[in-house]
């Protein structure tokens, strides 16, 4: 087992920290996971409550002729059954009902809900209940449903507005980016690659699965929702308030301390907008806790094709690159119309290609709506991006790795979207490499093993869509702390982390530095747990609001030490002035009475107003890259920073049966690592993302539309024996050069962002390579490119003519 | 009642607010349901006497070392039992298919997936939970092990590997990496990539 580096600098990083930047075991979370006392919403359960279950359906487009559910009601212990007649017809984001509403869109769409006194009484209800179908031709072909005219249709009236196209039926959206002239820089390029490429879909597998307890509330009469969240106030909390059509201070939403497992999954709200109909209805605690089958068909990344042609001049600088991108988005919106805007921002990131233009269509099929899922495309896109880099490479006799080097941007490089590229993508590349020995041969093959290998690099974005983030902490004399934000602990460690940055700003131990639960009653915004936002934007509220109140300790300290405010410093709970340990006196003595405790609040960065918002247009969703008429392109500032990785693997591939062996893997990110453990954890995840390349997949039947495998092991999900484990791989960070002010050349924003400078996003990054840099090494071994993952023995069979 | 069901009412302010923070969330017309219940908490239903099901009988375990006696039915799995009727909640629920290994217990020595294994079966044995491994206020050396080397990340699959790590750690003290991946290869995790847990599991200090 190879432990890197115990420690990490950056510019900013001041000498002598004992929590941040270095490697410490203490976790405030560990203590409860494994004596299995940390209790997460899959294990709590409340007097007098019912179990609920979905009724789904088994066509993946129909007509609900009619539903009948009075067997169901009939039987002793069921307390309720409901359709989607029993409840309004909210349509969360935009499109997806809380129940199939008259027809199903895809293989085991919700069609109804049961409350039973026990788990058997609802599942025997579920039998009970008779729908009747009138299937519809079901439509699967991603370009022929993103079309002009599709052969089916699956909303009537269109429910969502796409940004071009809009008269195309079945589309959701479609971007378009413009940049240089395409034709001039194709005719400039002496070798041009293209290729077709479609990755399959993939679905969450968390640990535990989707799960909810609605209940209301005796003494107040509000309606309490508990479910594992990403986004509690963005998302889960108003969501749910509009589908009980409640104003939002009759509901209460809280999350449990640590989420069991997430990657997207839990940024929709599932569980929760279903459960809550059953407790209004019954009046009493329900728990909706999906099956590992439901997990999967209702919730799972969506299919894609790419079709992408590059060209380069013979010394290797990229000259122009055209690109669409399909999204098979399934029988409902979710966030679909971001994910094929956002997935270009793998180019705004990565790669200096001066001419290009980039299209993406997102249209319905009648499959499971997407979900996002890790890296928001990215891991896709860069399966074809980089294999269409080693494409070009190959064709001019260049070394791949010298090839990708040279055509990155380089940091403080200024992309075609105006932004400073803020990027240690070098960096960690040539890491990656040394820690490879690209600059040595490779192995020798070993009979039908032959030998390959890769180098590939991405990048993810960091975009915290948040307006003004806040935290607070309250100190007290202990000495200690309370912070409250919206951290959602997905088992990044945040919970951890923030208690290590409160703990390295007012220097004292970490186990006094506490992170209250999430619960909408009394924690504030800071942020979510997506777009890598979270130990940026909350470390930096949270380092913040300690320096805060420190400050109000300093000034109510400093009559009695005869100094100003800022000549005090403090240690272990005491305050002297600074150079003069030795006259220290207790937080205590200036903590008491009867408000024994100082409120310290922090918010991060503040250019972002309301105008700012409006002329930047840095929303989520409403992100645009905006075209006028003659094609001169709008853009519109798109992102904080980018966090990049570079991975790199060596494979053997055996000719005779199309077996895949990992030999090496290697994973760097270019990151800033607050908590070190935390940040290698990340790294250490990719490894779960190999299988993606090489054989994780939902099976679909293309036919019907529905999934023939749904469980872990049909969907092949790696264990401990089939990835390549702590002696073959290698994990490390390669911290990013220069001060992170991202909104650079725009508006020049003067504080270095993150706390201490450091905390640049990693956790999307880490996987975003895996299934390129296989493809890449596979192909290296046996001379057969592919342009489907995952990369299955019998399609290495099949290249090489023996299958 | 008025007052509260004008409230119930989809209001255009909250509903704006909705559309700003999540993008769209159309809220339709029929929206009075859920408000004008909830004004009026409704008073605590008496649940029905359930029929116990024809097949089932008394059986006492011992978990943890604790003589249990307990009725199940014929077809309650011990999984469903543990966390539903005892209350042992580490015993974790993630597939119910005998697939993932997160509700893996010590069954008389052996590991066993509390989820294949029907409580019913289970008259006299002895049986340990992740509840049971850390004895008079002190951890286990495999539960010290995952905190000192950082063996978890969103947890919930780890009280399942830490039995895993018991059963073949008892059998066999020192095992090589590729043990510690046969081992535990029957349970999944999806974020540590299995790094954490081996790294732990190497470094045990019995």
């Amino acid at each position: 087992m190879v432990e890197t580096k115990k420690e990490y600098t950056w510019e900013d990083k001041p000498a002598g920290q004992k929590y941040i930047g270095v490697r410490t075991s203490w976790n405030s979370d560990a203590m409860g996971v494994v004596t299995g006392s940390m209790r997460y919403v899959q294990d709590m359960t409340m007097p007098n409550m019912l179990y609920g279950r979905i009724k789904t359906s088994t066509v993946a487009h129909a007509k609900i002729r009619s539903i009948d559910t009075s067997a169901a009601k009939a039987m002793p212990g069921v307390a309720a059954v409901i359709t989607a007649d029993d409840v309004p017809d909210v349509r969360m984001f935009g499109d997806e009902p809380i129940m199939a509403r008259g027809k199903v869109m895809y293989y085991m769409e919700p069609v109804a809900l049961v409350a039973a006194e026990t788990p058997e009484i609802a599942e025997a209800a579920l039998e009970k209940i008779k729908v009747e179908y009138e299937e519809l031709p079901v439509g699967l072909d991603i370009e022929a449903m993103a079309s002009a005219n599709p052969p089916v249709v699956l909303h009537t009236p269109k429910l969502l507005k796409s940004r071009f196209y809009d008269e195309r039926p079945n589309l959701i959206n479609a971007t378009i980016g413009v940049s240089g002239d395409i034709d001039k820089g194709f005719a400039e390029a002496d070798a041009i690659v293209e290729g077709k490429w479609d990755v399959k879909r993939f679905t969450h597998t968390t640990a535990g699965p989707n799960c909810a307890i609605t209940w209301i509330d005796s003494a107040d009469g509000r309606l309490n929702c508990m479910e594992e969240t990403q986004s509690i106030f963005q998302v889960h909390y108003p969501v749910a308030a509009a589908v009980a059509s409640m104003p939002m201070s009759k509901v209460r939403f809280r999350c449990p301390r640590k989420i069991a497992g997430a990657y997207g999954n839990r940024s929709y709200v599932h569980a929760a907008t279903r459960c809550l109909w059953l407790t209004l209805k019954t009046g009493r605690p329900v728990k909706l806790m999906f099956t590992r089958d439901e997990c999967t068909q209702i919730t799972c990344r969506p299919r894609w094709r790419f079709y992408y042609k590059v060209g380069c001049k013979k010394d290797g600088t990229l000259t122009a690159g055209k690109f669409t991108v399909y999204n098979a988005n399934g029988g409902y919106g979710r966030f679909g119309a971001g994910i094929v805007r956002n997935a270009f921002f793998q180019f705004t990131g990565n790669w200096r290609i001066p001419n290009f233009r980039y299209d993406s269509f997102a249209a319905y099929t009648n499959e499971t709506p997407m979900q996002n899922l890790h890296t928001f495309a990215h891991q896709e896109v860069c399966f074809a991006v980089n294999q269409a880099m080693d494409m070009l490479a190959e064709k001019i006799g260049m070394d791949k790795y010298k090839f990708k080097r040279m055509n990155l941007w380089v940091n403080d490089e200024v992309n075609m979207a105006d932004e400073i590229v803020r990027s240690g993508a070098v960096e960690a590349l040539d890491l990656a490499a040394q820690h490879i020995g690209w600059d040595k041969p490779k192995g020798p093959d070993n009979g039908p093993w032959k030998r390959g290998r890769a180098i590939d690099v991405g990048n993810v974005y960091i975009n915290p869509l948040v307006t003004k983030p806040l935290a607070y902490v309250r100190l007290n004399a202990n000495p200690g702390c309370e912070i409250f934000g919206s951290l959602h602990d997905l088992g990044t460690q945040i919970n951890t982390t923030s208690s290590l940055v409160a703990a390295e700003t007012l220097k004292i131990p970490p186990d006094n530095c506490i992170v209250t639960d999430l619960d909408t009653d009394h924690t504030v915004f800071t942020g979510s747990a997506y777009a890598n936002q979270q130990a940026f934007v909350g470390g930096t509220c949270i380092m913040k609001a300690c320096q805060d109140a420190l400050q109000k300790l300093y000034e109510k300290a400093a009559p009695e030490l005869n100094a100003k405010p800022e000549e005090l410093d403090t240690k272990d709970g005491t305050i002297f002035v600074k150079g003069k340990p030795e006259n220290a006196l207790p937080w205590a003595k200036f903590m008491q009475g009867t408000t024994p405790f100082i409120i310290g609040t922090g918010e991060a960065w503040f250019p972002l107003d309301s105008e700012d918002i409006n002329t930047m247009k840095c929303t989520s969703m409403a992100c645009p890259i905006e075209v006028d008429p003659s094609g001169k392109i709008t853009w519109h500032r798109l992102n904080l920073l980018y966090m990049f990785a570079a991975t790199a693997t060596e494979v053997l591939v055996n000719e005779e049966t199309g077996d895949v062996k990992i030999e090496k893997f290697v994973n760097v990110s270019d990151t800033r690592p607050l908590n070190v453990y935390a940040c290698d954890q990340q790294m250490e995840m990719a490894q779960n993302y190999l299988g993606a390349g090489l054989y994780t997949e939902m099976v679909q039947d293309q036919s019907n539309g529905a999934y023939l495998s749904t469980t872990h092991l049909e969907n092949k999900f790696p264990s401990a024996l089939d990835v390549p484990g702590p002696s073959n791989a290698i994990f490390d960070h390669a911290p990013s050069p220069g001060k992170i002010s991202p909104y650079g050349i725009l508006k020049p924003w003067p504080d270095v962002w993150g706390p201490w400078g450091g905390g640049k996003g990693i956790s999307e990054a880490t996987i975003v390579n895996c299934q390129s840099v296989l493809a890449n090494a596979i192909t290296d071994a046996i001379g057969k490119r592919f342009y489907e993952a995952p990369i299955e023995p019998r399609k290495i069979l099949q290249a090489l003519g023996k299958a | 009642m008025s007052e509260e069901k004008k409230e119930a009412q989809p209001g255009v302010s909250r509903r704006g607010f909705v559309k700003g923070a999540v993008a769209g969330v159309v809220v339709g017309a029929a929206a009075t349901y859920g408000a004008t219940q909830l004004m009026v908490p409704k008073a605590p239903v008496v649940p029905p006497v359930i029929e116990e099901a024809a097949y089932g009988k008394i059986v006492t375990m011992t978990i943890n070392g604790v003589p249990t006696t307990v009725f199940v039915q014929s077809n309650w799995t011990l999984l469903y039992v543990l966390r539903d009727k005892l209350g042992f909640t580490g015993t974790k629920i993630t597939c119910d298919y005998g697939e993932c290994g997160a509700c893996t217990v010590i069954i008389n020595g052996r590991s066993a997936l509390a989820c294949m294994t029907l409580a019913i079966e289970n008259g006299g044995n002895d049986i340990l939970t992740i509840e049971g491994l850390a004895k008079g206020g002190k951890l286990h050396p495999i539960q010290q092990s995952f905190i000192d080397n950082h063996g978890h990340s969103c947890g919930y699959c780890i009280p399942g590997i830490i039995m895993s790590a018991k059963a073949l750690l008892d059998k066999n003290p020192s095992p090589t990496e590729d043990e510690i991946r046969e081992g535990i290869s029957g349970n999944l995790c999806r974020c540590t990539g299995y790094i954490g847990p081996i790294r732990s599991i190497q470094r045990v200090r019995m």
